[in-house]
C-alpha cells in the first residue's frame, strides 16, 4: 500500500464518513486503489454524496464534463486529493 | 384508450424552426432532428428490437426516434449491466445495441449512435418535409423494471400511449403557455420518469431539453445558466439534495419536477428559495408513467393526471412476497413511513387502481392510498417489496434470490433501514455464509445487481430472526441491526 500523503488521509475519512462504510477502516483504503467498482465498490450516488461533504469541508464544487471524466476524478482517493488541490488553488 | 388503425405522426410537436434541443452549444430545430432520424435511420440493420443505452441526451431522442421510424421497438433496460442486458436478449433474438461507442463487454451486434457535425439538414428548411405517420399501436419502447423473479420485467409502450401521456403531462405542467421551455434533466432517459419527460415532451409536447446530462450541482447550474429562458429542471430528492446544500446561486427556474423517492417538505421549501419556482413531485410507475402530481408544499393530496380515474377495491390480498410489485416506484411521499417503510413480510399489496388518459389497462398501485375524490388521493403506506434507491427500482423478494444465489451463501435477507432520513438510504444485509467475509458476499453480489442496491454494509450473522410462520418479520430484522450497530440514529 503507498503512502497517504497531504489531503489524502483527510479526504478518505471524508468518504468513510459520507458514504457510511461502516466495514471498512480508513487505513486499509490504499489512495491509489479504485473507488469505483471492484475497489470500494463506489457508484454515482455515492460520488454525490461525496460531491457534497467535499463542498462543506474545502468549499470546491466537483464538476465533470461527461461520465469519462467523472470516473477519472473518482479514480482514487489520490486522483480525487488532486483535482481537490488544484481547486483549492485557484 | 382507442387506437384502432390510429396513425400518430412520429414528431407531433414538428415546427421545423423551432427548438427542440440544445446540443453541442447551440439550439438545435426540429427539422434538423428529423434530419438526423433519417441519417440515422438509415444506417441501422434490419431487426425486430433495439437496446438503446445511449447516454447523451440528444443521442438517444434522435436514436429513439430511428429506430420507431424504422417501425422497430426501442429496448430500455433498467440499468447498462451487461449481465443484465444478455439475460433480457434471450427474450429478442432478432435485437441489436445503440451504443455511443462500443462496449467490450456486450456480447451481441452493437450500432455505434454518433451524428455528422454539422447536423444533416432538410432541403428547403424542411417546410416541405412532413415526418413519417407511425400507426399508435406500434410498440414504440419497452422500458424494464426488476421483477420479483430475478427476470427483469418488460412494461410495453404503444406509441399513441407515450403521445397520449405527453399531452396530459403538458396540459397539468406547462398549460396555455405559449412560449418555450427547456428542460434540464439528471435523470437517464431509459428510465420512464425520464422517458416521458425528456424524450416523449420534446417529441410530442414541444418542450425543448439540454441534451447532455449534467451530474454535480456545478454542471446542473451551468446547464440552467446556458439554456434560453424559461427553464424547468427534471431531477430527483438526491439531486436536489446536493444541490441546496452545494451553496450556489441558482438561476430563476420556472419548474422543479421531482420523482423517484420521497422528497421532505423541508427540501421542497429549501428547493423552492434556492430556484425560485415550485417544487412539484410527480406520482407514477414504469407500468403507468406519470400518474399523479402535488407541489410538495401544498399539502398531502396527489391530483391524477386529466381524464385518469382512481379505483379503490375492497379488500386487498395479503401475505404473499412474490406478488409482482406494481406501482409506486418513482412515486412520492409517504409521510411518517420514510423510505422503503412497510413490512418485510410483504403483507401490503395494491388496494388501488388508476385507469383512463393515456393508459390501455388498468394500472394497480403498490402503495396504500386514501381516496379523497375520484380524481385526488392521500399516500398512506408504502407498498412492503418495491424499494427504490436514486431512480433504480428494485424488488426486496429479487435481490434476496439473488443474495442467496451467491456461491457460499446459506441465507440471507436485505433491509431498509428505517431512519428514512433522506433519498438516499441504503439497503443492508444480514447474510449467514460460514468462512466468507463480507467483501467476499460483496464481490458475488457486484456482478448480478445494479450499485445502486448493494448492501451498506453487509452483517454477518448466524442465525436470521424467522417467527413461527417462517417470515422474517421487518421491525425484528430492524430491532437487530439498531443493536449491532448503535451509531445509526
Amino acid at each position: 500500500m503507498s503512502e497517504k500523503v497531504g489531503l489524502e488521509h483527510e479526504l478518505t475519512e471524508l468518504i468513510v464518513k459520507a458514504v457510511r462504510l461502516e466495514d471498512v477502516e480508513t487505513h486499509e483504503i490504499d489512495p491509489e486503489s479504485p473507488l469505483f467498482g471492484e475497489g470500494l465498490g463506489l457508484d454515482s450516488i455515492d460520488a454525490l454524496e461525496i460531491s457534497i461533504a467535499i463542498a462543506e469541508k474545502y468549499g470546491v464544487q466537483l464538476r465533470s464534463d461527461d461520465e469519462e471524466h467523472l470516473k477519472n476524478i473518482f479514480t482514487s482517493v489520490r486522483t480525487l486529493a488532486r483535482h481537490i488541490g488544484e481547486n483549492i488553488a485557484e | 384508450m382507442d387506437m384502432d388503425g390510429e396513425s400518430f405522426s412520429l414528431l407531433p410537436a414538428y415546427r421545423p424552426e423551432a427548438t427542440v434541443a440544445w446540443w453541442r452549444g447551440g439550439a438545435v430545430p426540429y427539422s434538423h432532428l428529423l434530419a438526423s432520424i433519417r441519417w440515422l435511420a438509415a444506417r441501422l440493420p434490419e431487426a425486430t428490437h433495439a437496446f438503446n443505452l445511449c447516454e447523451d441526451r440528444f443521442l438517444f431522442l434522435a436514436g429513439f426516434s430511428a429506430v420507431i421510424s424504422r417501425l422497430q421497438t426501442n429496448l430500455l433496460p433498467a440499468n447498462r449491466l451487461p449481465r443484465e442486458i444478455h439475460q433480457v436478449a434471450k427474450r429478442y433474438p432478432d435485437s441489436y445495441c445503440l451504443v455511443e461507442r462500443e462496449i467490450p463487454e456486450l456480447d451481441l451486434p452493437q450500432v455505434v449512435c454518433q451524428l455528422p457535425d454539422p447536423l444533416p439538414t432538410l432541403d428547403g428548411g424542411g417546410r416541405d418535409d412532413a415526418p413519417p405517420m407511425i400507426p399508435g399501436s406500434h410498440l414504440a419502447a419497452v422500458p424494464f423494471t426488476s421483477g420479483s423473479t430475478g427476470v427483469p420485467k418488460p412494461n410495453p409502450k404503444a406509441w399513441a400511449s407515450l403521445i397520449k401521456g405527453a399531452g396530459l403531462w403538458k396540459a397539468r405542467f406547462w398549460e396555455d403557455e405559449a412560449s418555450e421551455l427547456f428542460m434540464v434533466a439528471t435523470v437517464p432517459p431509459q428510465h420512464m420518469y425520464g422517458l416521458e419527460t425528456t424524450i416523449m415532451l420534446p417529441l410530442a409536447a414541444g418542450v425543448a431539453i439540454h441534451g447532455g446530462r449534467p451530474f454535480f450541482p456545478r454542471n446542473i447550474r451551468e446547464a440552467l445558466s446556458t439554456l434560453p429562458r424559461p427553464v424547468g429542471l427534471i431531477t430527483t430528492p438526491i439531486h436536489l439534495r446536493a444541490c441546496v446544500e452545494a451553496g450556489l446561486d441558482w438561476p430563476e427556474v420556472r419548474m422543479v419536477v421531482s420523482a423517484t423517492a420521497p422528497l421532505s417538505a423541508a427540501l421542497a421549501a429549501r428547493a423552492e428559495a434556492a430556484f425560485g419556482g415550485p417544487v412539484l413531485e410527480i406520482y407514477g410507475c414504469t407500468e403507468g408513467g406519470t400518474l399523479a402530481s402535488r407541489r410538495t408544499l401544498d399539502g398531502a393530496t396527489w391530483r391524477l393526471l386529466d381524464g385518469l380515474t382512481l379505483h379503490q377495491t375492497p379488500s386487498p390480498p395479503q401475505g404473499d412476497i412474490s406478488a409482482e410489485g406494481l406501482g409506486g416506484d418513482f412515486g412520492g411521499d409517504f409521510g411518517a413511513n420514510g423510505a422503503g417503510g412497510g413490512d418485510a413480510t410483504g403483507d401490503a399489496t395494491g388496494n388501488a387502481s388508476v385507469s383512463g388518459g393515456h393508459l390501455s389497462t388498468t394500472v394497480a398501485l403498490q402503495d396504500i392510498i386514501e381516496r379523497e375524490t375520484a380524481t385526488t388521493f392521500r399516500l398512506v403506506g408504502r407498498g412492503s417489496d418495491i424499494v427504490n434507491i436514486a431512480g433504480k427500482r428494485g424488488s426486496l423478494a429479487d435481490l434476496n434470490i439473488k443474495l442467496r444465489q451467491v456461491e457460499g451463501v446459506e441465507d440471507g435477507v436485505f433491509v431498509m433501514p428505517g431512519d428514512g432520513k433522506g433519498a438516499t438510504t441504503r439497503l443492508t444485509a444480514l447474510v449467514i455464509a460460514p468462512g466468507m467475509s463480507a467483501a467476499e458476499v460483496m464481490a458475488g453480489l457486484e456482478t448480478q445487481m445494479d450499485a445502486a442496491f448493494l448492501p451498506r454494509p453487509i452483517y454477518l450473522v448466524e442465525a436470521l430472526p424467522y417467527n413461527e410462520l417462517g417470515k422474517l418479520p421487518r421491525r425484528e430484522l430492524q430491532a437487530w441491526i439498531e443493536r449491532s450497530n448503535p451509531d445509526t440514529p
